[in-house]
């Protein structure tokens, strides 16, 4: 019977015995928590340092001071950099705020058309690099740019009605780009705040309009704010399009600024650079910190939720059109535009006005491509990062999210922490500070000319957006799933291994493919790690655009596009959610 | 066999006392219910006794051997208390079969493969449960799921087997034949089981001893029938049946007995606690005690009914003496305003001191 044959083994666990103080101290959570804060330290800490000094770290000569503080804060175009960066940051803010927030709105609350296929197009800016969409816009909309002529010809006008270079255009398009962002944390409060809530608000006699302003608008606010602050970091933070847009009419801004110095001094003003960096990490480190209160009173909001029933969608009447109009147009103006703008490009010979389209084409730019090997290289290297460098990542990622999986202690408090230090540093700063880091540290050196080095550098840029993934996934794990394993005597990394890993593979997966796909769109974080050896198509395509290869630059785009496109084509027909 | 002793254990959250010094203990082969509102802290105790909580003073031993100690600083990791606990939700394993899912305690324990094919499927013939063996959760029903959880738990013959709202995610119907079959369970394999309810019936249908929290302390404990029969607090007569309340004032004492005087009304009963003359005191009988009586009498009531209810075995009524409402059962549906009688036998009316 069942009672006699289960009497004859001892109830404890196999492995018992071992000493109370082993159990509980875990080895790999320290370790995995001490590399990543040597990852994460040692990068901004040389930049910290570097910034105090007169010269190089490794030149001989150099002193401690404040010297590289002083001549910065004395060089006007620093200031003018700072301004311009202020005013495209807050320009972002004012454009992409209340057009992302009317758009999650729209989605999310109405009967616009089309909903079921823009709901994917609206995401897809955000996984395309900037650089690229930078290209596409001076391609399609530049002085010669394919929509500028033909518009030029239809309306039979002398000059081209825009100005693509100019500040405020800058601030246009880096605005327009990223309503995404916006769009998507408040889509997201909306659909967590419960229809009810709203319905109540119809019962009691308001229009569907007061509704949306007087219920939907202040309990969906903490989400705006917080996409609001994440939209002005993220305008400190930009560097392609006012890279390859201010480059025309010589508008700097501070990343940019920084870019730059090398080419201003001719010699390796590393010094000055560093001190750039600081003031630049002084101005985003704080806006992550608000971010990250914001967030938690978002959090405290939405947990007054109501009951998430189906809402039912608010007719729009004849404004749906409209609606719709203003949608499609703004699709056509952030997606359609350049990306058509840079495959026209890459297939066309030469162009200018009076080229007719039929008699330019060709594919030798891609011919070219593959005959340069540091390009083809390029290609390669970003596939490996992409596919290998993206698993690995979402790896790390992983051994960090589960050494602070439901344990409140200290160590959970520093890697929440951890994680947002790198969040603050831009990608081309944090590409600078790894390449001072092969360079300083002994034993690097050899990393510095291969993949390996643009790899760490993309997985501790990336840090905060995979901790989120993963966290994400980790969340829909029930802890009695985990509580069981324990109960019946697994250790908890073993619960980790057997049971919180296996219930979260999809979402690992999922993972696993925007990794992917932000790795294929990063392209500031390598430039400073630029290499033979360590080319990547972000970096190479940097480098192509100052060296005015524009053929080149048309055709590598697209093959980004392609990369990206393979990932976001997976991703649709998988269902992966784009977003957490 | 071993003994589970749980002694003056206290926990809290932050600054919020949850368990406030608790002692009790657990013989073998016996049945013990943690009964208590929601926040009384029953699942926050079975949880520290399973490890799944960190308590900061008391102790926790079984057979001997300490779990928890915190003078000696001793807190055993969960996994090697060897307990076996029944989740309120299974926490079944989604990724691991039915057969997986109970082999895992005994996979962790470096059992022989034959051994657990042999043990598992002794489990899961005495659970009635061998044709699910190769399911997985999401394929079964709720009453398969909490079998799977329980053979789960008892596979790797825990000295204890703790149960945490067992029933509760069942069915209204389902529950009361899987209450039966769950006693039948444990008595028939013999195990001692803490099992947490927040429903009496619940808890005396199942337990030998019932433990009654309130805010963190045990407020009574005892067998079932003591528990229900005589309860030597208010909470605890309250909180065990269905009961009318009458709010009074003691204007006579005699015999352990006391005279309970409300404006209209005067009724005698039976003193639980300490009362003296003048004060405010409550009067409480359970329901099926109030009897209807046909003219006026010592210890009754007049009043007329308000309305009766139709509960399929009987009837409930509902009278509106003054400023009282007082129930009762019977057999025949009575028209709205009949005048009544309800007698309140003065060994059912229990007094206690006023709760304030």
């Amino acid at each position: 019977m069942y009672t006699e044959t289960i009497q004859s083994t001892s109830p404890e666990p196999a492995s018992y015995g071992w000493t109370q103080w082993w159990s509980r101290f875990n080895l790999s959570r320290g370790a995995v928590v001490f590399i990543t804060a040597i990852a994460v330290f040692l990068p901004i800490g040389l930049i910290i340092w570097q910034s105090t000094l007169s010269a190089p770290f490794f030149a001989p000569n150099k002193q401690y001071g404040l010297d590289a503080y002083r001549f910065i804060f004395a060089d006007p175009d620093f200031w003018s950099a700072a301004k311009n960066s202020l005013a495209i940051a807050i320009g972002m803010v004012v454009i992409a705020v209340p057009f992302g927030g009317a758009l999650a709105f729209l989605m999310a609350r109405t009967d616009l058309p089309g909903r079921r296929w823009l709901e994917p197009m609206i995401l897809v800016p955000v996984f395309v690099s900037p650089l690229v969409l930078a290209f596409g816009y001076v391609v399609a909309m530049g002085p010669v740019g394919f929509y500028s002529i033909w518009v030029k010809q239809l309306l039979g006008l002398s000059q081209v009605p825009w100005n693509i270079y100019s500040l405020s255009s800058i601030a246009v398009i880096a605005g327009l780009t990223h309503v995404p962002h916006v769009y998507l944390y408040s889509s997201s409060a909306l659909r967590n705040l419960g229809s009810d809530v709203e319905e109540a608000a119809r019962v009691s006699g308001a229009s569907p309009l007061r509704v949306a302003l007087n219920v939907s608008l202040p309990m969906t606010a903490p989400s705006l704010m917080f996409a609001g602050v994440l939209v002005l970091f993220l305008g400190f933070e930009i560097f392609g399009l006012p890279l390859v847009l201010g480059d025309p009419e010589g508008h700097l801004v501070m990343a940019t600024y920084l870019y730059k110095l090398t080419n201003k001094l001719g010699i390796p003003s590393y010094h000055l650079m560093a001190a750039v960096a600081v003031c630049l990490i002084a101005i985003t480190f704080p806006l992550v910190l608000l971010q990250r209160r914001l967030l938690r009173s978002a959090a405290r909001f939405v947990a007054m939720k109501g009951k998430a029933t189906r809402p039912k969608a608010l007719p729009l009447g004849i404004w749906k059109w409209f609606a719709a109009i203003i949608v499609f147009a703004w699709l056509v103006f952030t997606l359609v535009i350049p990306i058509s703008g840079i495959a026209l490009r890459s297939v066309v010979e030469y162009w200018g006005e009076g080229v007719p389209l039929g008699e330019a084409l060709t594919l030798n730019h891609f011919k070219e491509v593959f005959a340069q090997p540091n390009l083809v290289r390029a290609i390669v290297n970003s596939m490996l990062i992409g596919v290998i460098g993206g698993g690995l990542a979402v790896i790390c990622y992983t051994a960090l999210s589960l050494a602070a999986h439901r344990k409140q202690d200290g160590v959970t408090r520093a890697i929440d922490y951890l994680v947002l230090v790198p969040r603050a540093v831009p990608g081309v700063l944090a590409g600078l500070a790894f390449l001072w880091v092969f360079l300083f540290v002994p034993g690097l050196k050899e990393l510095r000319n291969g993949i390996v080095s643009v790899w760490i550098a993309y997985t501790v840029v990336w840090l905060a957006y995979g901790m989120r993934l993963i966290s994400s996934a980790l969340i829909q794990v029930a802890p009695e799933l985990e509580e069981a394993a324990r109960v019946v005597g697994a250790s908890r990394a073993r619960t980790h291994r057997q049971i919180t890993v296996p219930l979260i593979k999809y979402g690992l997966l999922a993972s696993w493919l925007l990794v992917f796909m932000i790795f294929e769109r990063e392209y500031s974080t390598g430039v400073y790690l630029l290499a033979p050896g360590s080319e990547v198509i972000g970096s190479m395509l940097v480098s192509l655009w100052a060296a005015g290869a524009i053929d080149l630059v048309a055709a590598l785009s697209l093959i980004n596009i392609g990369l990206v496109a393979i990932g976001l084509a997976v991703a649709l027909r998988f269902g992966v959610k784009l977003h957490d | 066999m071993t003994k589970l002793i749980v002694n003056d254990l206290h926990l809290q959250y932050g600054d919020n006392p949850i368990l406030k010094g608790v002692s009790f203990e657990l013989q073998p082969g016996e049945v013990v219910a943690l009964l208590g509102a929601s926040g009384s802290g029953k699942t926050t105790l079975l949880r520290a006794v399973a490890g799944l909580e960190s308590p900061h003073q008391g102790c926790i031993s079984i057979g001997g051997q300490s779990l928890y100690d915190a003078a000696r600083g001793i807190d055993l990791p969960v996994e090697k208390r060897g307990l076996g606990l029944v989740f309120q939700s299974y926490a079944l394993w989604p990724h691991k079969t039915v057969f997986d899912n109970v082999a895992y305690g005994l996979t962790l324990r470096g059992t022989s493969k034959q051994e657990i094919d042999d043990r598992v499927l002794a489990a899961l013939k005495s659970l009635d449960l061998v044709h699910l063996a190769e399911r997985f959760p999401n394929q079964l029903s709720g009453g398969q799921q909490q079998r799977v959880a329980i053979a789960r738990a008892l596979v790797y013959n825990p000295p204890v087997i703790l149960l945490d709202e067992p029933l509760s995610n069942l069915d209204a119907k389902l529950r009361e034949e899987a209450r039966a079959w769950l006693r039948e369970l444990i008595v028939t394999l013999k195990l001692s089981a803490l099992c947490v309810t927040h429903d009496q019936t619940e808890a005396m249908a199942m337990a030998d001893r019932i433990l009654l929290l309130k805010n963190g302390r045990i407020e009574q404990e005892g067998r079932p029938e003591e528990m229900y029969g005589a309860p030597s607090t208010l909470y605890t007569a309250e909180f065990m049946g269905n009961n009318n309340r009458l709010q009074g004032r003691v204007t006579e004492l005699r015999d352990g007995r006391a005279l309970l005087e409300g404006p209209g009304w005067r009724c005698w009963g039976a003193v639980r606690g300490s009362l003296k003359m003048g004060d405010a005191a409550v009067g409480l009988i359970r329901l099926e005690r109030v009897r209807l009586a046909d003219g006026d009498g010592e210890n009754r009531i007049a009043a007329s009914l308000v309305t009766s209810m139709y509960l399929g075995d009987r009837w409930e009524y509902l009278f509106k003496p003054g400023e009282n409402r007082l129930r009762a059962y019977g057999e025949h549906a009575i028209p709205a305003n009949t005048p009544a009688w309800l007698e309140l036998p003065v060994n059912d009316l229990w007094l206690f001191p006023s709760d304030g």
